[in-house]
């Protein structure tokens, strides 16, 4: 049996406190909502905390733990090294409640890049053409659709702390994602939104988001793909 | 309310380039401050000699001193950051279910420039400060 202090950055609607809970587990290879989910069950029901899949699919619980954006489902207590764990709500976001914060601003931006495949609607709805891909086309976007749109990117990202207009990481991933797709036509329509004063060019590497991306998905670079698209772009006479 | 620090997420550091993203903020608004005011400072003293007399103070030294380790820092980094968004430093994210790598973290040229950054700028500080000492005693 191990004992663990977990303290919580909590929020009810005007004020906002750290509270302590200690928690006895048999086991470290537990996940950290787990734990939470221990204390609601057992201490405190007034705690929110949003999850839903539990498998790192979902992407309901990012939160900060010790000091760095994850998923609660995907940390272990056992690589955490530590009795002591602090949580507090995802930098970058209005709280709602406790651990649980609006995503509706980042899924607003991820809306404005079109994240879709953009075609000719009579293309699609008058003729029979399928539209084929090759393997090596599948490559140019594959890794970055792996996001599951957590926000966890936009929490680690330092220019939306100084200016949340800034479309950010998660919303340029999906213009790239949909852009690089051989499918797709819609770059004049996503270039709008993202070669402009709060689009892409507000990044400067700091490539936290990409490091703490908890499905590897590298928003960092697909930013720099975007901007070397539209620098290429540019150059063309 | 709004998690995080605001303006306060610079200070913030998680990762190794977000070190180098720190420090190109920070000399990057110390340029501004140290370039901008140097007309005001000739019309205030009415002349450039007479303004560049502020240098030879020791806190002028001591900001030219930092000056030089600014200039340096944000001038190859941000020749870093821009190579990496002209596409010439290439690279492609590793998939790995448990281990996955970002590309810039697989790309040996950046990292060449992350080594040329910190190197050139302790260096070309080293050799920039004792200039900025003793230039004008050694200078021939
Ligand atoms: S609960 Fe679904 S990602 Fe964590």
């Amino acid at each position: 049996m191990k004992s663990l202090v977990v303290k919580v950055k909590r929020f009810d609607g005007s004020k906002t406190w750290w509270q302590e809970y200690k928690v006895d587990i048999s086991s470290e290879k537990i996940s950290v909502l787990d734990v939470l989910i221990k204390i609601k069950e057992e201490q405190d029901p007034t705690l929110a905390v949003r999850y839903s899949c539990r498998m790192a699919i979902c992407g309901s619980c990012g939160m900060v733990i010790n000091g760095i954006p994850r998923l609660a489902c995907q940390t272990l207590i056992s690589e955490l090294g530590d009795s002591k764990i602090t949580v507090e709500p995802m930098w970058n976001h209005e709280v709602v409640k406790d651990l649980v914060v609006d995503l509706e601003p980042d899924f607003e931006k991820v809306k404005a890049v079109k994240p879709y495949i953009l075609r000719d609607t009579k293309e699609i709805y008058e003729s029979d053409v399928e539209f084929g891909q090759r393997p090596e086309d599948l490559e140019k976007y594959y890794n970055f659709a792996y996001c599951i749109q957590c926000g966890i990117c936009m929490a680690a990202c330092p220019i939306l702390g100084s200016n949340p207009k800034f479309l950010g990481p998660m919303a340029l991933n999906a213009a790239y994602r949909w852009s690089a797709d051989s499918r797709d036509r819609g770059w004049n329509a996503r270039r709008a939104v993202i070669d402009a004063e709060d689009g892409v060019w507000p990044c400067h590497l700091a490539y936290t988001c990409s490091a703490v991306c908890p499905r590897g998905v590298d928003p960092g670079f697909s930013i720099q793909l975007l901007k070397s698209a539209i620098l290429r772009r540019r150059a063309r006479p | 309310m709004r998690a995080g620090r605001g303006i306060g997420e610079w200070f913030r550091v998680i990762n190794l380039e977000r070190v180098l993203f720190l420090l190109h903020r920070i000399t990057g608004v110390y340029l501004v401050l140290y370039i901008f005011p140097r007309p005001y400072l000739i019309l205030l003293y009415g002349s450039w000699e007479e303004a560049l007399k502020l240098d030879m103070t020791p806190i002028g030294k001591l900001l030219a001193a930092f000056f030089v380790f600014s200039i340096l820092l944000h001038g190859i980094n941000g020749l870093r950051i821009m190579l990496v968004e002209l596409g010439v430093i290439k690279g492609w994210p590793v998939r790995d279910p448990i281990k996955p790598t970002p590309a810039l973290r697989a790309s040996k040229a950046n990292w060449l420039m992350v080594v040329l950054t910190v190197l050139g700028t302790i260096i070309g500080t080293a050799i920039g400060t004792y200039l900025v000492l003793y230039g004008a005693e050694t200078w021939p």
